[in-house]
């Protein structure tokens, strides 16, 4: 029989074959509600929550980003999410509010964009983008009083893997330092009882203490440990010292501190203190010409808002970014999302030049970032 | 008014005289064309009344994406001989919007009894991903038990907007060597509207293959729903691009077969190229 003949390896490879030509869809869907003409009428001052559900009739989650654009309208709930598998319900709201000197007659465009994030795999992967609008007409009229949606507060939020897995990695850090920590303690403890010196292991233990402080801003920001314990980590510095070995790789830290940040010249004793601040890190300038960004211009109405200005390039974003007060650049770009470089993506279709600002996550990072395009 | 539950067998005097009075009072209120509104009392003994209907309904519902879902719809039936004289078995909801299959329920169930003549029914209405968003009229029916009929198709209920777009084939392939015409790609793409959006454009957005530094431009792809090799529209990175003739109705099983040509140029370096890129589609 033919299968007998086939190895093991061979009827791995044919499962495999058979998997990849098996038809693989990728099904997002988009829910809301129905607008008569695409229109939604509101009265000056105004409060509309509308709601955006997403459905995924795949067997896999998939992970979106919802890039909205109005002078009206903010997103609640957040800008990356993921849509677990065979769901129908995650949501976000669109809290609309009209301004309360809107002119009755006039209309505003509420934009949005949805589009995956993940990287396909094959040749040519594809995906999917909903681009869709609608307009705010302002009626004459008193505005009614609007209650909160009852769910809003189960607005989707970003609870990727990716955030899952770094939670866990810290909390996993945390628990080991907290255990060595421990261990240390109790060490000295049987020291003091039995009255030997802990030499030894001390120069064992300094040989990782210089790694663990190396100030990133992650391990910066980190809660600090009893005082006993910085108390006990000074000590053992003091003691590396001692070492030939031991110093090189104090030097070398010192080295990688320097470029990390200066904040750790700073001595042991003084470490928590500097955690309590954040570490800003001061990168180069020099004399750029915003001509050398593409100037390719969004559609009307696809600009980027800003409070007081808007951008339609990416010459007028740096510009806006040069003036732009870091208060209001956070409500932008955060730990969570980067309006930005979605716009760049979405609405310049330029992903390359979104990709480059998408990690970036202070307004001097994403000038710098401009800058070295 | 004096309601039916309080006469007593033990009362056999009081009997006769009250339903004398009933009699009375009641004469001069069917004779003003005001018998389904406040008389119920009297139709125990004079006649049987047609019972009424309410609908308390006007949210938004959504269906989901390529599949049925079912929405439940309440309403309210009264009959002035109580609600003992409604027939459950009669109680039926039907929401119709002109252009679509009207959509009934498949059954009615007592909710709760409001008061003595007035029962809660919820019905549930089997909906479709391809039913058009937007207002449908609901109108709820029901019979006494001597076929008196009351409906009500005063309330709507809104379907939400369902944009869906399925891709079928997650990634293609094609396979060729350098100086080799029309290519076609493995397996062909296919999209169905899942959703109850009349998606009249379909667009793609493709991006240039690449291959440690070499690249195939994406200029040298063409798509149509034809399957005519060669012929279509030219890709263009970076830019949505029109398939011509492209339209994905509302509808069940409604599919379009997009097909993809490329032509290999000559002299590029063999080897294996990906998109560098997801390609994008999007439908309007």
């Amino acid at each position: 029989m033919r299968v007998e003949r086939l190895g093991l390896g061979q009827l791995l490879l044919l499962m495999l074959l058979l998997l990849l030509f098996l038809p693989s869809v990728l099904g997002l869907g988009l829910s809301y509600e129905y607008l008569e003409e695409k229109t939604l009428t509101l009265a000056p001052g105004e409060q509309h929550f509308f709601k955006l559900t997403f459905q995924n009739d795949e067997p896999e989650s998939v992970r979106v980003s919802v890039l909205l654009e109005s002078e009206i309208a903010e997103l609640v709930g957040d800008a990356e999410i993921t849509i677990p598998a065979e769901t129908y319900d995650t949501f976000v709201y669109f809290d609309i509010q009209v301004p309360e000197e809107a002119t009755p007659g006039s209309t505003y465009r509420v934009n949005y964009e949805v589009l995956p994030l993940e990287d396909g795999e094959g040749q040519v992967p594809f995906t999917i983008k909903y681009s869709r609008w609608f307009d705010v007409a302002v009626a004459e009229g008193e505005a009614a009083v609007i209650q909160e949606p009852s769910d809003l507060d189960n607005v989707a939020r970003d609870t990727s893997l990716f955030g899952s897995v770094w939670i866990t990695i810290i909390l996993i850090g945390a628990l080991l330092v907290v255990v060595v920590l421990a261990w240390r303690r109790s060490e000295l403890l049987g020291f003091k009882l039995l009255g030997k010196k802990e030499e030894k292991k001390v120069e064992k233990k300094v040989e990782k203490v210089p790694e663990q402080r190396v100030p990133t801003p992650a391990t910066i920001q980190k809660p600090s440990t009893t005082a006993e314990s910085s108390k006990r980590e000074e000590e053992s510095e003091e003691k590396s010292i001692e070492s030939p070995e031991n110093n090189d790789d104090a030097a070398l830290v010192v080295e990688k501190r320097d470029e990390a940040a200066p904040v750790a010249e700073k001595k042991e004793g003084e470490a928590v203190v500097a955690e309590e601040k954040p570490v800003v890190e001061e990168l180069p300038h020099f004399d750029f010409d915003p001509a050398t960004l593409p100037s390719v211009g969004a559609a009307p109405g696809h600009e980027f808002f800003f409070e007081q200005r808007k951008a339609r390039t990416m010459q007028e974003l740096y510009a806006c970014l040069k003036e732009l007060p870091e208060e209001e650049f956070g409500r932008y770009v955060s730990s969570h999302k980067n309006d930005i470089s979605l716009w760049i993506e979405g609405s310049l279709k330029l992903p390359h030049y979104a990709e480059k600002l998408a990690n970036t996550r202070t307004k001097e990072e994403m000038l710098h970032a401009l800058e070295t395009l | 008014m004096v309601p039916h539950s309080g006469i007593r067998q033990s009362h056999l005097l009081a009997l006769p005289l009250t339903l004398l009075f009933l009699l009375l009072l009641s004469t001069p209120v069917l004779y003003m064309g005001l018998a389904d509104t406040d008389t119920f009392s009297a139709s125990v003994t004079v006649s049987n009344l047609a019972p009424s209907v309410y609908v308390d309904v006007g949210q938004s519902v959504g269906g989901i994406q390529g599949t049925s879902s079912t929405v439940y719809i309440y309403f309210n039936a009264s009959d002035p001989n109580g609600a003992g004289d409604l027939n459950t078995t009669s109680a039926v909801v039907t929401i119709n919007k002109t252009g679509n299959t009207d959509r009934t329920s498949s059954g009615c169930t007592v909710d709760s009894d409001i008061d003595v003549n007035t029962r809660r029914y919820n019905c549930s209405v089997t909906i479709y991903f391809y039913d058009e968003a937007g207002p449908w009229t609901i109108n709820a029916t029901i019979l006494d038990n001597t076929s008196n009929t009351a409906s009500n198709t005063s309330a709507t209920i809104s379907l939400n907007v369902i944009d869906s777009l399925d891709v079928v084939q997650n990634s293609i392939s094609f396979s060729g060597t350098p100086g080799t015409n029309d290519i076609a790609a493995s397996p062909q793409q296919q999209l169905n509207n899942t959703g109850n959006q009349d998606y009249t454009t379909v667009s793609i957005t493709g991006y240039d293959f690449d291959n440690a530094g070499n690249t195939i431009g994406v200029d040298n792809v063409t798509t149509n729903i034809t399957d005519s090799s060669g012929l279509g529209q030219t890709l263009t990175s970076g830019a949505p691009v029109t398939v011509t003739g492209s339209t994905l109705p509302r509808g069940d099983n409604s599919l379009e077969d997009i097909y993809f040509w490329l032509d290999v140029p000559s002299g590029v370096p063999s080897g294996s190229y990906s998109a560098t890129s997801n390609w994008v589609f999007e439908a309007t």
